[in-house]
């Protein structure tokens, strides 16, 4: 019975890890998928069917000659080869016999003779045109052909064996792949379209705005706890209100007054007005009621002020909340696209923040989806990595408080 | 009423003479507003708004420094708490000014320059952060812990003092000092000044003694002291702006000129035509009003009807809209709530999938619009390629000969709204999937267990007892997304290139549309009753919520 129950148990948890990886998965692939794409090479992108890892042709150096070649997968005597290109530009005809042009025949052009010498040659009919008449040795057997097209092929030959050498189409040739990743694609993106700049901006921007946020909703968050002031819970109030107001609603306005302080185009625009947040005084509040009244009634027998009773006691309690809201906020200020792309020109590069450029970005390299893919992958692994850093903190912040 | 009388050498620190000073000063101050007033009402200013707004302003603090001087005099408290509020404006604003006249708002830019040279020193602070965190896991060495501690912060600051003094702090502050000592500079650096010089002597203890301050008023002042810089950014960033959409609503503004129209914008926005057609092919124009573009027409008992609107885009941003935002949220919403409740067993592991699943709520939308775009493309990318795999093993049944999907999302007018509801839905499957996990962690066991003794099986135990009980949950899930997704913007303007609204308008949302009134066509009154009315059906869903709520929770 009781080993039943085990394997039960066994079972269901094997399901619900295959629905969670499953799941897991549906949920990281674009992410890989970025991150992947990455690392490729430009070349390598536009690959169809698509491949989810970054391959890089395998190059090699011959003897003679010090710059590297890159190896291709050939067919040698009917065995799978790697040879190097040693010759382009082969004038290749294709050749088919008037009465079956399915059946194809490759001939370097010089080797196909016109039947009837090249001041006279004769020429057929083919689907109401007159095509010239060629003759060509196919297989020992001499055969009267029109030519179809013409082609280019090159001579492949083994690295190590010149005289080992085959010719056939590059185009159809494949180059020897080994999976490899261009790290440089992550430097390249950051010093094209001024990226850098942006990247910095957008840290600028949002150290900024989450200092700013953390204090002014520290002050506003004890004063609407801890203090009786008329018009206190009114304001309140209107701050729980301001929470369902739609941005929407403010981006009109906000420009104009933007405009009138003439802070178009400038960072200040960015920051100023986003120092403040109801949201943020709203969870300090919350945080602050829970906190007993003992603590501070003891210190302000000692004679202390108010201000010093917020710093010295109710800050260092707060860690969590802080650690909460600094977070919100900083995956508010560092993701924010609306308003920047309201308020900042596209042409004023300078101040552009990452998620403008990245849009300018997507549509002027739209051939070099390796770019945009790590310009993706830097704005998106920051928010990330501060996310697992802040969360260790939440629970550290809990545990060195202990409030729970 | 003050019969005071003043000892000539009790000059400093004497409460009675500062109340005099102060009301004096009021008794100016008040002055100054009536003259500011009076040219205010003479002058016309190139933003008509600016000026109301000062006009509201000037016409507050006029009759307030009255008041603040009068109780002054009759040395009562509401004076002092009077004095002490507008003296603390006065020192906001005229600090403000001249930060603004220094140049340091401006400055932000060249901060924004030199940042850029000296970010590595962030790595500093970085590094200092995280040997404070690996001293908090030595809580059984507290001398050791408090080493780490004192390394990690002393690095944190000496790289933020070395990034700010490379970056040139002492050279702008410098620079903000030589601004401010032009004429104007002075001006408003004096102003700060005698307004910050009047608060404290108004605020310090002597001045409270005298006005006979209880601890009550005390916490008043402190409290407003504590919420003011909140306040300021509340009204001057928020319920300014608000008051002001509503006004700019209500004209025809282009963003420099506004003259009032009234409700006309939101009359524009609403009108509809309906006609009766005589034939079915008739032209619009022949049965419509003037000003009038057919919006669709439909057949009912027989007879054909037109439907005209005077703003066409407005309602098919406003379909768009309504399509975006069911679908994203019946995507984004039950499949969460499906798997939650596969997943609401307490195994090992699960925080490193919550910590997967909220990747992409944290990740941003620009960056997964980007990410997404590549994954749409019709020929290279791994959408069609997967879908093609999938028709490829279905064709292994024989007589399904399915053609293989070339579907081309984005760029077609079928599937580009589709596109986005996908990509949207998605962004938000696992940050909802761990809301009713936590939600569903919330329902004691026990109610399972009576449940499963009395025989209910799981199908009749998730529709009589998860959901309900879980409905507070899905309430909340199901308004937030709702929400979110009536406010689409970002995600049509990455995904479908400028200006946006992709093929024949199948991805114009309802703030895409009033971006484009607002600030391509520089109609922004109009624009701002669009985001108006956004703003009431939003309201609508939260009235909705609250109200559902509410039920549940009498219950």
């Amino acid at each position: 019975m009781r080993q039943n129950y085990k394997t039960q148990r066994l079972l269901t948890n094997i399901g619900a890890y295959g629905v969670l990886g499953v799941f897991g998965l549906l949920i990281l692939f674009p992410f890989l998928f970025m991150f992947f794409t990455s690392l490729k090479l430009s070349t390598d992108v536009f690959r169809s069917p698509p491949r989810l890892l970054p391959f890089s042709p395998v190059q090699v150096t011959t003897p003679g000659n010090p710059e590297p070649q890159t190896l291709f997968n050939v067919t040698y005597e009917g065995q799978p080869a790697q040879f190097i290109l040693a010759e382009e530009g082969i004038r290749i005809g294709v050749y088919a016999a008037p009465d079956n042009l399915a059946s194809e025949y490759e001939q370097p052009l010089k080797e196909a003779k016109p039947v009837g010498g090249f001041t006279n040659q004769t020429s057929v009919a083919v689907d109401g045109e007159q095509e010239p008449l060629w003759e060509i040795v196919v297989d020992g057997q001499t055969i009267q052909v029109i030519e179809v097209r013409r082609t280019a092929f090159g001579r492949f030959e083994d690295p190590n064996d010149p005289s080992r050498s085959v010719v056939q189409n590059v185009r159809t040739t494949a180059p020897v792949e080994r999976v490899a990743a261009q790290w440089g694609n992550y430097g390249a993106v950051l010093r094209l379209q001024t990226l850098d700049r942006s990247l910095t901006n957008t840290m600028l921007v949002t150290i900024l705005v989450v200092l700013g946020q953390v204090v002014t909703s520290i002050l506003g968050g004890f004063a609407f706890a801890r203090m009786q002031f008329p018009g206190r819970d009114g304001l309140f109030l209107l701050y729980l209100g301001t929470l369902m107001v739609p941005f929407v609603v403010l981006i009109v306005p906000m420009y104009q007054l933007m405009v009138a302080v003439g802070w178009v185009d400038r960072m200040a625009s960015l920051i100023i007005p986003w120092l403040f947040s109801a949201y943020g005084t709203f969870l300090m509040r919350q945080f602050f009621l829970q906190i007993p009244k003992d603590l501070e009634e003891a210190a302000f027998m000692d004679g202390a002020s108010r201000f010093r009773v917020l710093w010295q006691i109710f800050v260092p309690l707060a860690g969590p909340a802080i650690a909460t809201q600094a977070t919100f906020s900083f995956l508010y200020a560092w993701n924010s696209f609306v308003w920047p792309y309201i308020v900042i020109n596209a042409g004023s590069t300078e101040n552009h923040v990452l998620t403008l450029s990245l849009m300018v970005l997507q549509g002027r390299a739209a051939d070099s989806a390796n770019l945009v893919m790590a310009g993706a992958a830097i704005a998106v692994v920051v928010p990330f990595v501060i996310f697992m850093l802040a969360q260790r903190f939440f629970v550290e912040g809990i545990a060195t408080s202990g409030l729970k | 009423m003050a019969t005071t009388t003043i000892p000539a050498q009790a000059a400093e620190g004497n409460p009675a003479l500062t109340a005099r000073v102060a009301a004096v000063w009021h008794v100016l101050l008040a002055l100054a507003g009536a003259g500011v007033l009076f040219t205010l009402f003479q002058t016309t200013w190139p933003r008509e708004w600016l000026r109301i707004a000062a006009l509201a302003v000037v016409a507050a603090w006029v009759p307030l420094n009255v008041y603040a001087a009068v109780m002054l005099v009759q040395r009562k408290h509401a004076g002092r708490a009077f004095s002490v509020i507008l003296n603390y404006l006065g020192l906001t604003g005229f600090v403000l000014a001249a930060l603004n006249a220094a140049g340091v708002f401006l400055g932000l830019d060249v901060v924004g320059d030199r940042f850029r040279s000296q970010v590595f020193w962030l790595s500093g602070v970085m590094i200092g952060f995280l040997i404070g965190g690996v001293g908090d896991s030595y809580s059984h060495d507290p001398s050791f812990q408090r080493t780490l501690h004192r390394i990690g912060n002393g690095l944190m600051l000496g790289s933020i003092a070395a990034m700010l003094l490379l970056m040139g702090a002492l050279q702008g502050l410098f620079f903000v000092l030589t601004q401010l000592l032009t004429p104007n500079g002075l001006l408003l650096l004096a102003g700060a000044l005698l307004f910050g010089l009047m608060f404290w002597a108004v605020f310090r203890p002597q001045s409270a003694a005298y006005f006979g301050a209880t601890s009550r008023d005390s916490e008043m002042l402190s409290g407003y002291m504590f919420i003011a810089p909140n306040l300021l950014g509340f009204v001057l960033f928020f319920a300014g702006p608000l008051l002001f959409s509503l006004y700019l609503s209500l004209t025809n503004s282009d963003g420099f000129t506004a003259a009032f129209v009234g409700i006309r914008n939101y009359v524009d926005i609403f009108s509809l035509d309906f006609a009766q057609l005589q034939e079915s092919g008739q032209r619009a124009s022949t049965v419509l009003q003037a000003r009038y573009v057919e919006l669709t027409r439909f057949s009912l008992f027989g007879s054909d009807y037109i439907i005209g609107a005077k703003d066409k885009q407005f309602w098919i941003a406003l379909g768009n809209t309504a399509i975006f935002c069911l679908f994203t949220t019946l995507l984004a919403v039950v499949p969460p709530l499906l798997i939650a409740n596969i997943l609401n067993t307490k195994i090992p592991g699960m925080q490193f999938f919550r910590a997967i699943y909220f990747i992409p709520s944290i990740a941003g939308v620009v960056g997964v619009a980007v990410i997404w775009k590549w994954l749409y493309n019709s020929n290279v990318g791994f959408l069609n390629y997967g879908l093609s795999a999938m028709v490829g093993v279905l064709n292994v049944i024989p007589g399904l000969n399915l053609p293989p999907p070339d579907i081309a999302w984005l760029s077609s007018q079928q599937t580009a709204l589709l596109s986005i509801i996908i990509m949207a839905a998605w962004q938000l499957l696992g940050f909802n999937t761990i809301l009713f996990l936590a939600g569903l962690q919330g329902i004691p066991g026990e109610v399972y267990e009576a449940a499963e003794i009395d025989g209910a099986t799981g199908a009749q135990r998730f529709r009589s007892m998860t959901l309900p009980l879980l409905a507070p949950t899905t309430i909340f899930v199901v308004t937030t997304t709702l929400i979110s997704t009536l406010q689409v913007f970002s995600e049509v303007v990455v995904m479908t290139p400028p200006p946006g609204g992709g093929p024949n308008n199948a991805t114009l949302t309802s703030v895409l549309y009033l971006y484009q009134r607002g600030f391509k066509d520089f109609q922004q009154g109009y624009s701002a009753a669009v985001a108006w009315v956004l703003f009431f059906f939003i309201f609508l869903i939260t009235l909705a919520q609250l109200r559902i709520s509410r039920r549940y929770s009498d219950a």
